[in-house]
């Protein structure tokens, strides 16, 4: 089965998976994760105990492998971001995925099955042009906002922001990790060059963002106070500490097991917030229960996205898991009139938060763009709850969800659309 | 047909000790997560009754696909 090994070029690995008859998305490697800094200790585990040849990518030059390279080993150890490639034959014959690897003194974070990265289907629908309007929004943010107005970006804030109160807080998250579930982060985004980010990726992808999706809802709860690239400012907690985990693969689908690893790794990591933009079928799933609820006794809020398959006025769709677990925060999103989106799921809705039109974010060289979804909103929501984190310590875990909501700005809607109502930021 | 199964411990005993009964029973490992308390494996179809026998274990599910659903209306 030529197209498991390392050597094996993408277009092997997809003739293999075809002929073998298994599910064509996954190449049939597999990729082990190593915990920070035990590298050297995860290398020396997979030479000494099973037996595998571990080529390293920094024998290559500039850590740029070639293939021809590799036909000795059967795994190649990508050091800078701790991650091991092992070829399915080897992995299987030596048995590297046993449940001794999951140790607590183990060197290894995780082991996943290697996936293909397809081109995406849905870009152009994905995308939408620049909507911004240069007429300026209502500044006494104080006040209720109107809720008959049509609010826009403004040159110095994006009306989400605006409606929310971020503006005028004092805080920005300093000293609250947060970890963004999506579909990673463009790292060397100019806004976010300089920023301290963590990350790593639960779908056998690099963590580089190319969906665009992961950098735009970071971009809202985590961005800079002050764009370098001379956007309004779009960002609420841009002082945090951002954990990026990438949870969603390059065509913006995952499955709930990654979604359960990336929580982990962020409760592992002392994350105080998990913000993750995706949502999957309403049906309640017990382990999206069980790790909030052990979230909530650690500290953590998991807030989620309720989901975007309404077509209001004529149908309400319920609420999505992982967000309709009673342990985590779903989100509804709002138009630029502070009415219910019409795409937004109802039901078990805890808070409502600013997601049509949102200005953001996006990878090189595109740098911005505006999209709308309850995956917008849910940002919000965690960007505030980092700003409240810094201003009380004490409100963590259950603490945090009851300030969020007893802060709300409240809206003429029903709960079942907008929950408490809309996020407001500490001032 | 070998399917990814997500498993969810009630906490009664320690996760190491469930995911070695549970790797007995037939399901292969894929990812223990201490934290939460779930333990995520491949194995077929009847897995699912025989993990649910074994001590500790409060549910197993197929795991299921999760994304972005985006707008139909709209594109984010």
């Amino acid at each position: 089965m030529a197209g498991r090994r390392l050597t094996s070029t993408p277009d092997d690995l997809y003739r293999d998976a075809l002929a073998r008859g298994s599910e064509s998305s996954k190449s049939g490697r597999y990729l082990v994760t190593f915990k920070l800094g035990a590298v050297d200790a995860g290398v020396r585990m997979l030479r000494d105990k099973y037996g595998l040849v571990v080529a390293s990518a920094g024998d290559f030059q500039a850590s740029a492998v070639v293939l021809e390279g590799l036909a000795t080993a059967n795994a190649l150890i990508l050091s800078e971001i701790g991650v091991v490639i092992v070829e399915g034959e080897a992995f299987e014959e030596h048995r590297v995925s046993s449940a001794s690897l999951y140790e607590p003194d183990s060197p290894v974070s995780s082991i996943d099955e290697e996936y293909f990265a397809f081109g995406r289907s849905n870009h152009a629908e994905y995308l939408r042009g620049f909507g911004r309007a240069a007429s300026t929004i209502a500044t006494d943010l104080a006040e209720a906002v109107d809720a008959s107005e049509v609010l826009t970006d403004s040159p110095q804030v994006t009306w989400g922001l605006a409606a929310c109160g971020v503006p005028n807080s004092q805080f920005s998250g300093q000293g609250i990790r947060v970890a963004m579930l999506d579909s990673g982060l463009d790292f060397n985004h100019p806004d976010f060059v300089g920023h301290a980010i963590q990350f790593n990726s639960f779908v056998g992808q690099p963590p580089q963002d190319v969906a665009g999706h992961g950098t735009h809802t970071t971009g809202t709860a985590c961005g800079p106070l002050v764009s370098t690239i001379g956007l309004p400012r779009y960002g609420i907690a841009g002082s945090a500490t951002i954990f990026a985990g990438k949870v969603l693969n390059d065509s913006l689908v995952s499955v709930g097991g990654s979604i359960l690893v990336g929580i982990n790794w962020a409760i592992a990591n002392g994350c105080e917030i998990i913000s993750i933009s995706a949502s999957g079928p309403p049906q309640v799933q017990p382990p999206f229960t069980q790790a909030g609820a052990t979230a909530l006794s650690r500290g953590l809020l998991v807030i989620a996205a309720a989901g975007n398959q309404s077509q209001r006025p004529l149908r309400v769709a319920p609420t999505g898991n992982p967000a309709n677990s009673p342990t985590i925060m779903s989100v509804a999103a709002l138009d630029q009139s502070l009415g219910v989106a019409p795409f937004s799921n109802g039901g078990k809705v805890e808070i409502a938060a600013p997601g049509v039109n949102v200005l953001s974010a996006f990878p090189r060289p595109t740098l911005s763009r505006v999209l709308s979804g309850t995956s917008q909103a849910t940002p919000h929501v965690a960007g505030i709850a980092a700003l409240y984190a810094e201003a009380d310590p004490q409100l963590r875990g259950t603490a945090l969800w009851s300030q969020l909501q007893a802060s709300v700005s409240k809206l003429p809607l029903s709960a079942a659309d907008v929950g408490a109502g809309l996020v407001q930021a500490p001032q | 047909m070998s399917q990814i199964w997500v498993v969810t411990l009630s906490g009664t005993r320690p996760i190491m000790s469930v995911a070695e009964d549970a790797e007995q029973a037939g399901l292969l490992i894929r990812h223990v997560l201490p934290e939460i308390g779930v333990i995520l494996g491949e194995g077929n179809e009847n897995i699912a009754s025989t993990m649910r026998t074994v001590e500790g274990v409060s549910d197993i599910s197929l795991d299921l696909p999760i994304g972005v659903n985006l707008p139909a209306t709209n594109d984010g």
